[in-house]
């Protein structure tokens, strides 16, 4: 069998086979607006009303809108903010009043609307109906959160906590994932402008849920003017002010004291642990809007400042029994048989320890399994507290103006500064000197302006933003710029490092190994690895910013149906300027013992690009010969380096979307885009060590083109439903962390002191460190400031099949059925064929020889003038000859997702998914879900082609079942007021294992020893949150709430993850083996012991992270 | 309502049909657990230098490199991609005194059956432990130990039975270093140095997980590799054509030679090595010495001047037409001799 692929010509294929039953209209969107279509047809005839006026009003328009109706019956009327709003329809002298009609942001409203025209009078008719619930427009799928979701449902504050709400989504490292793919690579757009990270591609810019009208949801199948995603899409609208002041004060207040204590997360191969609890969290704000000029002006803003502390307690365990014979004190198991409570007083006196070579009892666990030591146990009075405070200030602002109903423009600004003050950067660490600030958030600005003519059947948009991302680092204890990060890569004791533990003598001294009084010195009682002390380490300082525009023009037309064509162009101009350093210019690692049982001191430091290629520095570097020795001279800069780097995006796009028949839509459409890096300004013009100009230009991926196709049915004919299908291919946007990392002048030197007193000493002083002048040979440098890109580099992408249907079961509630699979057949990484002698940007695993042919070509012709880089043509040549011998990358998401959805109807509103799908393949995205690497198109994935091995399987993402239930109802007590219940049910499969060891080359945790996602799987987990508000209105227009929020009802603290390194021994994977081979498995000969196994990890698939405890959260909510 | 639920079905339908159409890709770093476990390479391991050059790699009837056969490693060529490259560089051969024979095969092997593991760390009397669960680390051996012999493979050197140990290397594939799975099979025995070693897998005991034994016959399951004929390997000091370039020694130092296996003492005769004054061409009488295992895993012959050289050129010879043989029979006729030519200084 053979994987399938989702090819065009199956998705022509399917509307072939598609049945046309009758005749439509559709519109494509604005993505901050909703539209309505639809029809008029005589009561009783069922025929067609042509040329009856109708309007749209409502309290989210300024003015109202009108169209007439065309041959058909048929109208739509686009750019509508989303609201409810009220149909009128002028036919004769008679008016007919529609009310209730709900638009949504980015979707379309189907209402047909039957009339008597044999009514001549001059009469108001009054019409009872509803809006479908099924959207006619698009074959998006998703949701849309309103604020009766947010108001009612037990969620978190921001837009950013309710995205998960969706089907098809889950969480993961760095936010919420789409359809398989990770959460990086979606697009957040606010008001209408990308407002996603330049960096790193994840959400820059949050606002709480009070200043959002409408967050959408978009989880797949959006239509060609949609770009640069290949996750979803977020598209959030703000509140907008009105012809009536309008507002809300609020606030909010989760106390510490009503949070369950969180349990501890202890590890076998650590003595330092951690638990995370909150202190508080308070929120208060205000949000308000209203008329500046009725119907022509109007404005809101609003104000929340959000305060949170947590406690980071800091936990020493160790692998004792402290229990005494009578299973009192900590834990539940007897003392050990080489334990000797001789004087019976429960506790094992110094005098009592067994000095010789005694191993402890081991224990069973529930399988009856030896798990070879005893459960961690907390040393008590060893646990220290910190303290850690955010703050943030989320405002926005906005302007809502139509010069006529025609001319409407709008615009805002928001944003979400904040600081952040921390400690236990790494908890493996001296706590007095890893403390540190953190500023970070967004501002945003937002300009948009709508026009229509031609009687509505022409519309021009343009949008412009400009998004500002920060991020601030710096030290929080004093001198701390200058303190060199020192860490010994060697697992020790704690005792080792007993100077800087504060609450050592509680904790480890008297089971000290080496300590005479050390009951246990078979083993390490206290283990640490990569104890870190003294500084920082690395620090960075970054702002990131996009400049947008957009233009779109939608045109409307007869041809054989119905179209909307829209033409649209947009352009980002996005940096990032940063600053990286490490503290004290350097990290020194004590590096494992070489084979003479020697560990010397290593520095990691940054090298100066040099503007001749060579030089003046006083630092062997770049081994340009192979003979292991540097042949140039590179200079350290204690300051790290500054890189300022820019991209230029454009994109454009043509669709159609054609009613064939008023119930059978085909949306149809193109999307080209073409993405330009730049080299850091520093850096170029200076020269590589061979000789060669680095240019201006860092990479060019033009001709991104990416069709999308779908179809929309509606078998009812009354907008009540819906088959579907999309096909459609989405282009990344690469972050500019590779313009930072690959073009910006990164260059770490890794240099091994020569000054021998210094060896095998983890009590080192900074001082003594810098003191020392003298290295080994043989250091060496990774990065060379401006990485080689393939000139035939192609844009990654992932293309999308979704068939799918809704059906509105009853009124205001539907349910629907979908199969979404998705694929990434190209990717952009960095990678090398030659052990990682030449790092080449490039698309792994396809066929770049014609590049090498090219290369080698102009090598010929400097082959006098300059062999040293003719040298290095040559061998990216070679790499690139070779990148086809890569694994092409896989990453196949297939989904069936069943939907259900009550709007707020009748008292309550459901929302509700379960969702069977798999993740499998060698890639996961752009960070690594097993390390956690967020280099997006730079991880290690495919750095050589041995670190592709058992890369494919069960992916990070990979959780079959996922169930989602929310609602809420109200209880309407008349006078009394309103009580409303609402609730959140979430069940989601663990994440899949891997048996993880060391990479010869790459270090911890880089290679496979079995294939990805075969070491078992965390436990299904299960949360409920509900919540309760009471509510009562204080006059005609005023109204207060006060609810409270229990999160995680039931205080299940299950694990989530689990301990995935079996051993930091080096050991090369054992391609598709299972559990029986592991046995067998062995170090790596080249850089361990020959034939002997990998040291194992007795921590391995312990428990390494839970559920959050219970939490309670309070609040009040004034509206007016 | 009957419509929407034929639909309802069909979609269904349509949905676990393309369900059913995934399954694993065929990956280029994968190994081929179908069939069979064939051998795709032998490796000559030098463990002087690390260096494993090919006895054998596997190619198609078109001469083509077998797809999961070990090509480019790290940078470094293994087996060439085409047969006719391969033959002109030709098989390599054994070190006499540091070989291991690396056999890489295409799927993973049953490891309890090739390989029996022990305790890295033996009891407080020394004594070996069995390979347990709680072990922290283990080691695999191929050969005898105290707790069983696997012994995968019949090793035979110029017709002489060679014992051995070694491990089983589940880890790697072709993209590794070094590539797996494999066998590694280090000797215990000396092999004759000039002579064919016969390397054959037993198929009883080399099966695959799925109990697939290796296939039989030449190249299948049995191979043989040339161990390189005694030679000098250096010299202290080393030779120099130009008598500026020779190393300067004192009346008395020894010249050293190094041989790359044990060599028999017996086999050399005092009249098969010389001193030879090259300014007078007169032959000084001299002693030599072979100081088995002399300098690391080398056997070394030192020549010597019974009596304090007077200044001048000279040059110390294992002498044209000598037969010198190694320990277990290997014979070496230096046809042309072995000279270092060196000044003594006055």
């Amino acid at each position: 069998m053979k994987r399938i692929g989702i090819s065009f010509a199956m998705a022509v294929g399917l509307f072939a086979g598609a049945t046309i039953v009758d005749h439509g209209d559709a519109i494509a969107q604005s993505s901050t607006t909703g539209s309505v279509r639809g029809r008029i047809v005589d009561k009783k005839t069922k025929d067609a009303v042509i040329g009856a006026t109708v309007s749209v009003s409502g309290p989210a328009l300024q003015g109202q809108q009108s169209e007439i109706t065309d041959e058909n019956g048929a109208f739509q009327i686009s750019n509508l903010p989303p609201g409810t709003y009220i149909l009128t329809v002028f036919y004769g002298e008679a008016q007919f009043n529609r009310p209730n009609v709900l638009i949504e942001v980015g979707k379309q409203a189907f209402v047909s609307v039957p009339i008597d025209t044999e009514i001549k009078a001059s009469e108001v008719i009054e019409l009872v109906g509803r809006t479908p619930l099924v959207d006619q427009g698009s074959t998006k799928i998703g949701s849309t959160i309103t604020d009766e979701y947010t108001r009612n449902v037990p969620t978190g504050r921001t837009f950013g906590a309710v995205l998960g709400t969706a089907a098809g989504t889950q969480g993961d490292q760095y936010g919420v994932s789409f359809s398989g793919a990770t959460s990086v690579e979606s697009s957040y757009v606010v008001e209408g402008i990308n407002t996603t990270d330049t960096a790193f591609g994840g959400q820059s810019t949050n606002l709480p849920n009070e200043f959002v009208e409408e967050t959408e949801v978009i989880a797949g199948g959006y239509s060609a003017e949609f770009g640069r995603s290949t996750g979803g899409v977020i598209n959030v609208v703000t509140k907008q002010g009105s012809n009536k002041f309008k507002g809300s004060v609020f606030a909010y207040y989760t106390p510490g004291t009503l949070i369950s204590d969180a349990e501890s997360i202890l590890s076998q191969a650590s003595a330092i642990g951690s638990e995370l609890n909150v202190d508080y969290v308070a929120d208060l704000g205000f949000e308000v809007g209203g008329p500046i000029i009725k119907d022509k002006l109007w404005f809101h803003v609003g104000y929340n400042p959000s305060f949170r502390r947590d406690v980071l307690d800091r936990i020493i365990s160790t692998r004792l029994d402290r229990e005494d014979a009578n299973g009192a004190g900590i834990g539940t198991d007897e003392f050990d048989s080489c334990e000797t409570d001789d004087n019976m007083n429960g506790v094992l006196d110094a005098d009592e320890a067994i000095t010789g070579d005694c191993v402890p009892d081991r224990v069973k666990d529930g399988d009856g399994n030896d798990t070879a030591f005893f459960d961690q146990e907390e040393v008590p009075g060893a646990r220290v507290s910190r303290g850690r405070f955010r703050q943030t200030h989320f405002f926005t602002g906005k302007i809502n103006g139509a010069l006529s109903e025609n001319h409407q423009f709008q615009i805002s600004g928001f944003g979400n500064p904040a600081s952040f003050e921390r400690d236990f950067y790494r908890v493996t660490g001296a706590p007095e000197s890893i403390l540190f600030k953190d500023g970070d958030g967004a501002y945003d600005v937002a300009l948009k302006w709508s026009s229509k003519f031609n009687n509505g059947k022409t519309q021009l948009d343009l949008v412009g933003g400009y998004h500002l991302g920060y991020e601030d680092q710096d030290p929080l204890f004093a001198g701390g710029a200058d303190r060199a990060s020192l860490q010994d890569n060697n697992t020790r004791s704690l005792a080792v490092f007993k100077n800087y533990e504060p609450g050592f003598q509680t904790a480890c001294a008297d089971v000290a190994d080496g300590n005479a009084m050390d009951p246990f010195p078979g083993i390490r009682n206290c283990p640490v690895v990569n104890y870190t002390w003294n500084g920082l380490g690395f620090l960075e300082t970054r702002t990131n910013a996009r400049t947008s525009g957009t233009v779109s023009l939608t045109q409307r037309a007869n041809l054989m149906g119905q179209h909307t064509f829209k033409v649209g162009a947009d352009l980002e101009y996005t940096t990032y300027n940063s600053d990286r350093r490490l503290t004290g210019g350097a990290i020194w690692q004590l590096r494992p013992s070489n084979a003479a049982g020697i560990q010397r001191w290593r520095r990691r430091a940054q090298l100066a690009p040099d503007p001749e290629g060579v030089t003046t520095g006083d630092v062997p570097c770049f081994d340009l010969d192979g003979d292991g020795l540097g042949d140039k001279t590179c200079t350290v800069d204690p300051e790290g380096y500054q890189a300022d780097t820019t991209n230029r995006n454009i994109g454009a796009y043509l669709q159609d979307s054609w009613s064939i028949r008023p119930n059978f839509t085909v949306n149809a459409g193109v999307r080209w885009e073409k993405q330009t890096g730049f080299v850091a300004d520093d850096i170029v013009g200076t020269k590589s060590p061979e000789g060669e100009v680095v240019p201006e230009t860092a990479f060019d991926i033009a001709n991104m083109i990416a069709p999308r196709v779908g179809f929309v049915w509606d078998p009812t004919a009354e907008g009540r439903a819906k088959l579907m299908a999309h096909w459609g291919r989405f282009y990344e946007s690469v972050p500019m962390d590779l313009n930072v990392r690959a073009f910006g002048g990164e260059i770490t030197d890794f240099s091994t002191t020569g000054c021998t007193m210094l060896n095998n000493r983890d009590d080192v002083t900074q001082e003594e460190l810098d003191a020392c002048d003298t290295y080994r040979a043989g250091n060496f440098q990774l990065g060379d400031g401006a990485e080689f890109v393939a000139p035939s580099l192609k844009g990654q992408y992932t293309d999308e099949l979704i068939l799918g249907g809704e059906y509105e079961v009853m009124a205001d509630f539907k349910m629907g059925v979908n199969f979404v699979t998705r694929n990434m057949p190209r990717v952009i990484e960095d990678s090398s064929t030659d052990g990682g002698a030449h790092y080449l940007i490039v698309n792994p695993g396809e066929d770049f020889s014609a590049d090498a042919d090219d290369l080698r070509t102009e090598a010929t012709g400097l082959m006098t003038s300059n062999p040293e880089l003719a040298a290095l043509l040559n061998a990216r040549a070679d790499v690139l000859d070779k990148i086809s011998t890569f694994d092409k990358p896989i990453r196949d998401y297939q989904a069936i997702q069943i939907t259900a959805q009550q709007r707020f109807a009748k008292n309550a509103m459901v929302l509700a998914s379960y969702t069977y799908s798999r993740s499998l393949g060698n890639y996961p995205g752009l960070f690594s879900t097993e390390t956690g690497q967020l280099d997006p198109n730079l991880t290690s994935l495919y750095d050589l082609p041995e670190l592709m091995s058992n890369h494919y399987g069960a992916m990070g993402l990979d959780r079959p079942h996922n169930l989602k239930v929310d609602g809420f109802y109200q209880f309407d007590l008349k006078k009394a007021g309103i009580v409303t219940l609402g609730a959140s049910l979430r069940g989601i499969s663990g994440i899949p294992h891997n048996t993880l060891v060391g990479h010869s080359l790459y270090g911890a945790d880089e290679s496979y020893l079995l294939p990805r996602g075969t070491a078992g799987r965390s436990p299904f987990t299960t949360t409920a949150d509900i919540k309760a508000t009471y509510g009562r209105k204080i006059g005609k227009t005023q109204s207060i709430e006060l609810f409270a929020d229990i999160f995680n009802l039931f205080n299940t603290q299950d694990e989530t993850d689990a301990d995935e390194r079996y051993s930091t021994s080096f050991a090369d994977p054992i391609v598709g083996g299972d559990l029986s081979d592991l046995p067998h498995a062995k170090q790596n000969p080249l850089v361990g012991i020959t034939g002997r196994s990998p040291i194992k990890n007795t921590n391995f698939l312990n428990l390494n992270a839970r559920q959050a405890p219970r939490s309670f959260r309070f609040g009040l909510r004034y509206s007016f | 309502m009957l419509r929407y639920r034929t639909q309802g079905v069909l979609a269904a339908g349509l949905g676990l049909l393309i369900t059913g159409c995934f399954s694993d890709p065929d990956l280029k770093t994968g190994l081929t657990p179908e069939g069979a476990p064939r051998v795709l390479a032998v490796l000559a391991t030098d463990n002087n230098t690390g260096a494993e050059p090919p006895a054998f790699c596997r190619y198609d009837s078109a001469g083509n490199l077998d797809p999961k056969g070990p090509s480019l490693v790290q940078g470094f060529i293994i087996c060439p991609d085409t047969k006719a490259e391969f033959d002109m560089t030709g098989p390599a051969e054994l070190e006499p005194l540091a070989w291991n024979v690396r056999t890489m095969f295409d799927e993973l092997l049953n490891g309890d059956k090739v390989e029996t593991l022990v305790d890295s760390e033996p009891d407080a009397q020394g004594n070996p432990l069995p390979c347990t669960a709680d072990s922290v680390t283990c080691d695999g051996h191929i050969g005898t130990t105290d707790f069983g012999a696997t012994l995968p493979f019949d090793v035979s050197c110029g017709g002489t039975a060679i014992t051995y140990d070694g491990y089983y290397y589940p880890n790697g594939n072709k993209e590794s270093n070094p590539v797996g799975p494999a066998l590694v099979l280090a000797p215990i025995d000396l092999a004759p140095t000039d002579t064919d070693c016969q390397f054959t897998i037993k198929p009883a005991i080399v099966i695959d997980k799925q109990g697939e034994a290796v296939p039989t016959g030449p190249n299948e399951n049995v191979f043989t590799i040339h161990v390189k004929p005694l030679d000098v390997v250096e010299t202290d000091p080393v030779d120099a054509d130009a008598v500026a370039d020779r190393a300067e020694l004192g009346p008395t130092d020894p010249v050293l030679f190094f041989f790359n296996s044990l060599v028999d003492d017996a086999s050399i005769a005092a009249a098969e090595i010389e001193i030879k004054n090259l300014d007078t061409n007169a032959v000084i009488p001299s002693d030599f010495t072979i100081d088995p295992d002399g300098d690391g895993n080398l056997t070394l012959l030192a020549i010597t001047p019974v009596a304090a050289l007077p200044p001048g050129n000279y040059a110390a010879s294992i002498k044209g037409g000598a037969i010198v043989s190694d320990i277990v029979g290997g014979t070496r006729t230096f046809t042309d001799g072995v000279s270092v030519r060196f000044v003594v200084a006055p």
